[in-house]
């Protein structure tokens, strides 16, 4: 009878690919240090696990390749084989094999992967010596049994003759019996069943003889049944009875030898067994309260989604409910609202920890990913990972993966200099990229850096100039944030070839679009000769903001909160002129001034004295941008515009108000660049 | 994950015994958890009570001291102590301690040496819940 397990699917999937990971990591470190016996043991374990989840699914392709997998790691365990670059390097392609036959499984896509090539590696790697993997093997191997089921150190009885006359003389009490053991037709490991069937029959009595031999049964050379002689002094039926206790023995027969056997079927139900449970403990009494530690459950993600939304709602309506409140100033009201913004602020925030999953997460796979590609460009790189605990967001993480991917193949492709050419700098042979998290207030940096090179400004000038996005007059010095800009204008990669800008455009507007879509931003520093840093600024969650709400041409607009660092109030004389761009000066410093109004094509409102700004910065930039009212800070729930709207520029989305009113949320680093 | 809970599946015949007892109780220990639900889905529909869950053999002890379940299910690969050595410490608590060792293929003699620490028996991956409900119900009467 086999068993549905479609059902376990998903969270064999999750399971497996813990595991890959786990594996993929574990490797890295052996790859540090060959010899290290934990962290074998831990690969070998995590190989070990996954095969028998994988028999159980009933996929027989990685119960193979795992089965193989082990061998080698057995080998190397055993110390019989050592772990060099060429065995290391086939495990590495043994787990991406793995991976993809989950992610096959995965997309249900039937997906054939090959995995003979590898299978014969591995085989080959040791020696094949060992069992090869049948699917659904009918019995292992044959196990060499310990002798301690037999008398007292004689020797098996090898041709022992089944019959009354043989050697050992009953003694007082004791009678010959012989018993017909069969086993489950589809018994596994029939060599241990009979190992346990002989221990069991030692204790109760001396075991004279079987058939076949015991040579012959520990090998496993018998169908379903074999015979068994002892002298015993217990009754026929308790010998069965303790017999049938072992699982997948279906029968025990008494074969008459001058006596007459009259043995029933015990019937027996289960609880009377339990009945003779254990001492000391009240059976089924005392339930444990449920233990402490531990506790979790795993939850879909589609679930807190919803949750999210749920809270969302909730949050607008209290909004709106607190401006009825204040219109009609009703103080009871408002006293129970204060209540309510405290209630749902909490909500919100235990919602948003159950999203929280530590970068970790992601992070994991990267160091296989970074040392694989170092390998292939022929570069040694030392790669570190800090604040690996820090958490965000499980959709922002998500969302990140693949542009942070995007970096580190950009840092190692492009980034670290090749070891020769470190050494002709003086630089140390081995180059290093650092993935760091970091968490600021709200939001959380990750930063990729390298010590390359740094990036070449004039080729970047260049190539600007060759495309067309800078006028050979304008400044030749370009800054840290120009040469971002540039770098992330789609096309510029196309330009690489061409000019040998380090091929830093590969790529970098999707990051930098990406980054943006998630309502953080992409900073860039360079330093030539010394190197390049890439930070990801990144809101810790996604759904739920603390934004400015201002007013501009007769509308209500909300500026997210973390791009705001202050709000002032300008006179218009102070506007000065600097290359036909208005600025302010705000202490030491000189802003430039965008007017809200004539960014989004309003009306000016004229021949105001003074009117408000509100500093924004998106690093390296700050900009005043001055508005026609503040009207106060509040929560905003996003609701991201459809396709129509999406492509339009300064716009990240858009926000019910406590009035009912639409605002639409200013995409601040769109807007100003 | 380690909720007690009350067997729901089954005959109110199969769960209770004659005088009204509860059903046996069950300690599932593996590091994965995939096993554990798989088994604990197999146990429960049978009308076993699976109090609790362990995914070592160092939580298996501790577990096993806390709630002396009538039955432990036991992987034998697994980080921090595997399961042959929970089997040597748990028979120590309990020498009546019915444990029943879960096997991979290929480890016959890892089971062998369960046994000899004290298993009462095994079963073997891929789970057959026949196989499995089998291999329990014998274990809680030996």
């Amino acid at each position: 009878m086999d068993m549905d397990v479609s059902q376990y699917k998903e969270l064999f999937i999750n399971e497996a690919q813990e595991h890959l990971e786990a594996l993929n990591q574990a490797m890295v470190e052996l790859e540090k240090d060959p010899g290290n016996p934990d962290v074998l043991t831990e690969i070998f374990r995590s190989a070990h696990t996954l095969k028998g989840m994988s028999a159980t699914m009933g996929f027989d392709q990685l119960t193979e390749l795992t089965h193989e997998m082990e061998n080698v790691l057995d080998g190397l365990r055993s110390g019989d084989m050592e772990a060099s670059t060429e065995i290391v390097d086939l495990l590495f392609s043994c787990l991406d094999l793995l991976g993809s036959m989950v992610a096959a499984i995965a997309e249900e896509s039937g997906r054939f992967v090959d995995s003979k090539p590898v299978i014969d590696a591995l085989r080959e790697a040791y020696g094949g010596g060992k069992s090869a993997y049948e699917p659904r093997a009918r019995s292992g191997e044959a196990v060499e049994l310990p002798k301690a089921p037999l008398p007292g150190g004689e020797k098996p009885a090898e041709a022992a003759p089944l019959s009354a006359e043989s050697a050992e003389r009953p003694s007082e009490g004791e009678r010959e019996v012989r018993l017909r053991v069969t086993l489950d037709r589809d018994c596994a490991l029939k060599s241990v069943r009979v190992f346990m069937i002989f221990k069991k029959l030692s204790r109760l009595g001396r075991i004279t003889g079987s058939q076949p031999s015991m040579e012959d049964l520990e090998d496993e050379k018998f169908e379903r049944s074999f015979e068994v002689s002892l002298l015993t002094a217990a009754s026929e039926e308790s010998l069965r009875r303790e017999l049938m206790t072992i699982a997948e023995v279906s029968d025990v027969e008494l074969l008459p030898s001058g006596m007459e056997v009259a043995a029933e079927a015990p019937e027996e139900k289960r609880h009377e067994a339990a009945e003779g449970g254990v001492p000391g403990a009240d059976v089924g009494l005392e339930r444990p309260a449920a233990p402490l530690r531990t506790q979790s459950v795993r939850v879909n993600i589609a679930r807190l989604d919803n949750l999210m939304n749920l809270i969302g709602e909730l949050v607008i309506n209290r909004t709106r409910l607190q401006e009825i409140a204040s219109s009609y100033n009703i103080p009871e009201l408002k006293e129970v609202l204060a209540q309510t913004a405290r209630l749902t602020a909490e909500l919100q925030d235990e919602v948003m920890k159950t999203r929280m999953v530590p970068v970790d997460h992601i992070f994991n796979r990267f160091p296989r990913m970074v040392r694989d590609l170092a390998k292939s460009r022929g570069k040694e790189i030392d790669f570190t990972m800090e604040g690996r605990d820090i958490e965000l967001d499980r959709t922002i993480l998500d969302e990140i993966s693949d542009p942070l991917m995007h970096l580190l193949r950009n840092a190692v492709d492009h980034g670290v200099d090749s070891p020769e050419e470190r050494e002709a700098r003086g630089k140390p042979r081995r180059g290093s990229i650092r993935l760091a998290a970091r968490r600021d207030r709200n939001y959380v940096s990750i930063e990729v850096s390298d010590d390359g090179q740094g990036i070449d400004e004039r080729k970047v000038y260049e190539a600007a100039v060759r495309l067309g996005l800078v006028s050979p007059e304008e400044k030749k010095g370009l800054s840290e944030e120009d040469m971002l800009r540039l770098l992330t204008t789609p096309g510029f990669s196309t330009a690489q070839e061409v000019s040998g800008v380090s091929g830093r455009g590969v790529g970098l507007d999707v990051v930098r679009s990406k980054v943006e879509s998630l309502g953080g931003i992409l900073v860039m520093q360079t330093r030539k000769g010394e190197g390049t840093t890439f930070a990801m600024k990144l809101p810790l969650t996604l759904a739920i903001i603390q934004a400015l709400l201002v007013k501009a041409g007769g509308e209500t607009y909300a500026i997210p909160l973390g791009t705001v660092s202050e709000t002032a109030v300008v006179s218009s004389h102070e506007i000065r002129y600097v290359s036909n761009q208005e600025v302010i000066f705000l202490r030491d410093e000189t802003l430039p001034l965008l007017r809200l109004t004539r960014c989004l094509g309003l009306p000016d409102e004229d021949g105001r004295g003074t009117f408000p700004v509100v500093v924004v910065e998106v690093t390296p930039r700050t900009v005043a941008i001055a508005v026609d009212e503040l009207l106060g800070q509040q929560e905003i729930v996003i609701t991201s515009l459809d396709k129509f709207l999406k492509g339009i520029k300064g716009f990240g989305g858009a926000t019910i108000l406590g009035t009912g009113q639409v605002a639409l949320i200013l995409d601040i680093p769109s807007l100003i660049s | 994950m380690m909720v007690a809970e009350k067997a729901s599946a089954g005959g109110p015949d199969k769960i209770k015994g004659k005088e009204g007892r509860m059903a046996p109780t069950v300690l599932i220990v593996d590091d994965a958890l995939f096993m554990r639900m798989m088994i604990r889905d197999i146990l429960s529909k049978d009308g076993f009570e699976v109090v609790g869950e362990a995914e070592n053999g160092v939580e298996a002890v501790e577990r096993y001291k806390e709630m002396r379940p009538d039955l432990v299910t036991m992987d034998i690969v697994m980080p921090e102590m595997d399961g042959i050595e929970a089997v040597r410490q748990i028979m120590k608590i309990d020498p009546n301690a019915k444990i029943l060792m879960c096997s991979a293929m290929g480890q016959q003699p890892l089971v062998v040496e369960a046994l000899e620490a004290g298993a009462k028996d095994f079963i073997i991956k891929p789970f057959q819940p026949s196989k499995v409900i089998e291999a329990v119900e014998k274990a809680l009467k030996s």
